[in-house]
């Protein structure tokens, strides 16, 4: 029994809040129910937390403090029976409900002050929440098994990259039980399923029996597998997910016993899985159906996890591992054969994400630095002007405590009103990320802020509101207070060298939110320039089809390549093609090549070379409009025949032979055939991250007997696009009704949706940096209102001895755009340097690029100027008369 | 709240169940109690509110156990009726029992 993570600070509070023996006490014995109420994961666990969080936050619990810390000052009979209060020193409950209701009057009689306050404590609060729950659910917390913090994958590394382990291997690990609880071999397969609905590809997750007892959850109905349908070549037995089970095969309640055809094979179903019952393994956890991992697969390899011993570090177990890699050294054994790496699975888990979590975690704490001193600086500004209340509550009696308290709570109070507006803003913001994410990123829709999220984005409140309101706090109890009582004066005369400090955080908040808008910028220019980069080929009325033929029903090319050629005929018969052609894939789905290049009479090239390009029919280069710049495109009789030719683009033609006329020279890969290059293709666009300096691009011709490709298709001027795909689906699937259609989109559709990943971090980028900007705005018009405050009396003066109301205004304005301006130099520095580190998320993002830089220097300069300009005419409407008037 | 045995409702159900615990009456033990006999799920807080009052007016006592090895090490306060407390819970039944007379519901 384990007590659930966010409990630690919470009892941590109470050890705090209760003080010795007590706190130690009380806390055990909230563990020790916590604890027995969350036995059993899942979903007790998330109710223990919220029984917890009710149980600290229970008046009784400040009331029982209240109690102990009295008694412990010695105040022993303190209290009468029924509980009325002789000391003065420690807030009753009943006062303590007294100053809140006076701290809610006192707020709401500045409504517009507090309001203020509470948005931006709102916004800050809001963009840790939503980033909290991110980082909770895909980082801490993204397997709902119990101890999945001990669960690890193993792999056999290979230089940079981890294979399958060898079975002998892992019988060997599998006798460490001092280190394993339990290891398991998983593997995954895609599979076609045919006769439901359309073909589809499912992921299949294959698995032993024992499995259930790694991940705890068995079927809620049917059976799981026999160690019998293990053996061999392994039974064609599924169990499938809740989700498919669901959806798939719409909830039959009779699926057990049920048929489904993979692979042109039958497959029964025994058992549906139970809802959360991800696949461990960091590859596919969304699977569809589990299947044996048969002893045959073993040879052929899969991934091995588990669960380590209760108490042995994932350092523990990689020592082991490399002690019995090092024992079958010594025996003689290839070392590479042993060689074992442990990896934590939660880790595995969100390695795509993590990088931007990071990036996200550090804006955030950013966000809710700026978010406080902002808060502060109001806060400071309006217990600057409430100085005569508190020197008038000071002189009737009120002491320093009860005055601090009376601060805290007002800023304690705006911190959880601005904490639920923060909730509310962050399950907004989580609905808009998940419909805005790239499909790579589909664990994001996982996240909503859970128990845990809450409770720490409490705590995090409560520490803003501490913190928010301890500089007021400190101010109102200021022994200066009472001078001002007496003087009667406005002005004190020290105002000015404290403001300096607010000054100066009010620049470095504008240089922030500077180097973040130059980001958001640059991320932009670049997104719209990758959108509209020429791309090389005509995409206006490009579409393709990806599909597979069922493997188990064409065996021979001759057959494929007949069939193949059938659909494509009746595909460019349809009404509104123009024409179709064949290959391996279209942008921006290209092949890999990689090896060493070798050209003849030039040698070897050093170095490995990657190419990226596809397999193409004679039609290819003319219907995508792709021009040859030099030789000719491949022939009919080149492609049926399978020759020996190859197609260059201007890049690759460039690197391998400069200047140079590559037609008619040969070349080959990795010492493989000669091929003679016959022509050179102008570049395509290959947008996306990955395609971005893949300027290498190579052609050859498509085989036809492949059980795989793409089918081109160029729409008639006027078509529609979607009729076509419609049409060109129907007459594939009439053509063999077993065919698997995956991928059937206008290519420039898909050209966008490659762009996935760079419009979900730009518009993140812009949300954060429109935030920052909003926050330096307020800041700068905190700072501005305060120091008109200020210097009322001065500014009565001026106007007095004969200055305009335009001068006046100036005057403050130009302290703003001094602080601004400031800013603005910082933040060019800022951005320089700090844009380097986002580089891996947003290509070209740290280029200097003056453009965005001006531009943002612009926006940030007319957004805080605004932010001035209100109180600077209020500066300008100052009456003198009445600012030199005593009080 | 106050009668003039001076004890709530609450610090009634809590000396009675000290007093039915014997040297088994802590925090968590008491909780259970009253829970399993009067059906009241209270806060954990409640309880140690009124179990604190109780030994400020000195109608209950606690010590501090010493540690046992299996409860993680910390120690446990173990509640015990004070003779002033049982006056005052005979002096609540007495009084409740005599306002129950004749209104005793068939």
């Amino acid at each position: 029994m384990t007590t659930p993570p966010p409990a630690r600070p919470l009892l941590a509070l109470v050890r705090a809040l209760l003080g010795s023996p007590w706190g130690e006490e009380v806390a055990a014995e909230f563990e020790a129910e916590a604890a027995a109420r969350g036995a059993g994961g899942g979903w007790r666990r998330l109710a223990a937390t919220l029984w917890l969080l009710r149980q600290v936050v229970h008046p009784d619990t400040l009331r029982l403090a209240w109690l102990v810390r009295a008694s412990r000052a010695g105040c022993r009979g303190a209290l009468h029976p029924a509980g009325t209060p002789r000391l003065d020193r420690t807030p009753t409950p009943e006062a303590l409900v007294q100053d809140v209701r006076f701290a809610l009057r006192s707020l709401f009689r500045s409504r517009a002050h507090a309001a203020f306050a509470i948005g931006t404590l709102a916004l800050g609060l809001g963009a840790a929440t939503s980033v909290l729950s991110a980082i909770q659910s895909t980082l801490l917390r993204p397997l709902p098994y119990e101890g999945a913090d001990r669960m690890v994958a193993l792999w056999r590394p290979y230089g940079a990259a981890f294979l399958a382990p060898d079975p002998e291997q892992v019988r060997v690990w599998r006798e460490q039980e001092d280190i394993f609880e339990q290891l398991e071999w998983v593997g995954v397969r895609g599979l076609t399923l045919t006769g439901v609905g359309e073909p589809t590809r499912l992921t299949v997750g294959l698995v032993r029996p024992s499995i259930h007892d790694l991940v705890g959850r068995h079927p809620t109905r049917g059976r799981t597998f026999t160690d019998e349908e293990v053996r061999g070549e392994g039974a064609r037995v599924l169990l499938v997910t809740h989700g498919f089970w669901r959806g798939r095969l719409g909830a039959d309640p009779g699926v057990v016993g049920r048929t489904l055809t993979l692979e042109g094979e039958p497959w029964t179903i025994v058992g549906v899985l139970p809802r959360g019952a991800v696949f461990p393994s960091a590859f596919a956890p969304q699977t569809d159906a589990w299947a044996p991992f048969s002893e045959a697969r073993e040879e052929l390899g899969g991934s091995v996890v588990g669960r380590l011993r209760a108490g042995v570090t994932l350092e523990q177990a990689q020592a082991r591992l490399d002690a019995i890699a090092a024992g079958a050294a010594a025996d003689g054994d290839r070392q590479a054969m042993w060689a074992g790496k442990a990896l934590s699975l939660v880790d595995s888990y969100g390695a795509n994400v993590r990088e931007a979590l990071r990036v996200l975690a550090a804006a955030v704490l950013l966000l809710l630095a700026l978010t406080c001193v902002n808060v502060t600086g109001l806060l400071v500004g309006r217990a600057y002007r409430r100085r005569h209340e508190h020197a008038i509550r000071a002189a009737l009696g009120a002491g320093r405590r009860r005055l601090v308290r009376m601060q805290l709570l007002e800023s304690l109070l705006l911190a959880a009103f601005g904490a639920a507006g923060g909730f509310a803003i962050a399950l907004g913001l989580l609905e808009g990320v998940s419909r805005l994410r790239p499909d790579s990123l589909d664990v994001l829709d996982t996240v909503r802020p859970d128990g845990a999220v809450v409770a720490a984005v409490a705590l995090v409140a409560v520490l803003v509101g501490l913190a928010t309101g301890f500089l007021p706090a400190l101010q109102a109890t200021r022994p200066g207070g009472l001078e001002s009582l007496r003087s009667g004066s406005r002005t004190d005369g020290t105002g000015r060298g404290r403001s300096r400090g607010r000054w100066v955080l009010v620049a470095t908040q504008v240089a922030v939110s500077f180097a973040l808008v130059v980001a958001s910028t640059i991320a932009l220019r670049t997104l719209i320039q990758l959108q509209r980069d020429e791309v090389g080929f005509d995409a206006e009325g490009l579409l393709a089809i990806q599909a597979s033929l069922p493997r188990w029903k064409y065996a021979d090319e001759v057959g494929r390549a007949s069939i193949l050629r059938r659909m494509e005929d009746r595909i460019a018969s349809l009404p509104g093609v123009a024409g179709t052609t064949r290959a391996s894939g279209v942008p921006p789905t290209h092949g890999i090549t990689f090896g060493a290049v070798e050209v003849e009479g030039l040698g070897p090239i050093e170095g490995t070379t990657m190419f990226f390009g596809t397999e193409v029919d004679a039609s290819y280069f003319r219907l995508l409009g792709q021009p040859i710049v030099a030789g000719r495109g491949f022939t009919r009789e080149e492609v049926a025949e399978g020759a020996p030719v190859r197609i260059l683009g201007e890049g690759a033609a460039r690197r391998l032979f400069g200047d140079a006329d590559p037609v008619g020279r040969r070349m080959r890969i990795e010492s493989g055939t000669w091929r003679t290059i016959v022509g050179v293709a102008a570049d395509v666009a290959m947008t996306g991250p990955m395609w971005s300096d893949a300027t290498l691009q190579l052609y050859g011709p498509v085989a036809g007997g492949a059980s795989w490709g793409v089918f081109g298709i160029r729409v008639r001027e006027g078509a529609s696009e979607g009729g076509v795909l419609r049409r060109a689906r129907a007459v594939l699937l009439e053509e063999e009704p077993d065919l698997l259609i995956e991928d059937a989109a206008p290519v420039a559709a898909l050209m966008r949706a490659s762009l996935a990943r760079e419009r979900f971090v730009t518009a993140l980028l812009a949300g954060f940096s429109g935030l920052a900007l909003l926050l330096a705005a307020v800041g700068l018009f905190g700072v501005v209102s305060h120091a008109v405050g200020e210097r009322t009396r001065e500014l009565g003066i001026r106007l007095a001895l004969g200055a305009t109301r335009a001068q006046v205004q100036r005057l403050i304005l130009g302290g703003g755009a001094l602080a601004a301006g400031a800013g603005v130099a910082t933040g060019v520095a800022l951005a320089f340097g700090g844009l380097r580190l986002l580089d891996s998320q947003v290509v070209g993002l740290s280029d200097a690029d003056p453009a965005s830089y001006l531009l943002s220097g612009v926006l940030v300069l007319a957004v805080t100027m605004a932010a001035c300009h209100v109180p600077a005419r209020r500066a300008g409407r100052v009456d003198p008369v009445e600012s030199l008037r005593a009080e | 709240m106050t009668n003039p045995s001076g004890l709530g409702t609450l610090q009634q159900l809590a000396l009675l169940a000290v007093a039915r615990l014997g040297r088994e009456a802590f925090g968590n033990a008491i909780r259970g109690e009253i829970r399993r006999q009067t059906g009241r799920d209270m806060a954990v807080s409640t309880i140690y509110v009124t179990l604190v009052r109780l030994e400020e007016q000195g109608l209950a006592s606690s010590e501090l156990a010493d540690a046992e090895p299996g409860a993680g090490g910390r120690g446990k306060r173990f509640f015990r009726v004070t003779p002033a407390g049982w006056t005052a819970l005979r002096t609540a039944r007495a009084e409740l029992d005599g306002m129950w007379e004749g209104v005793e519901p068939a």
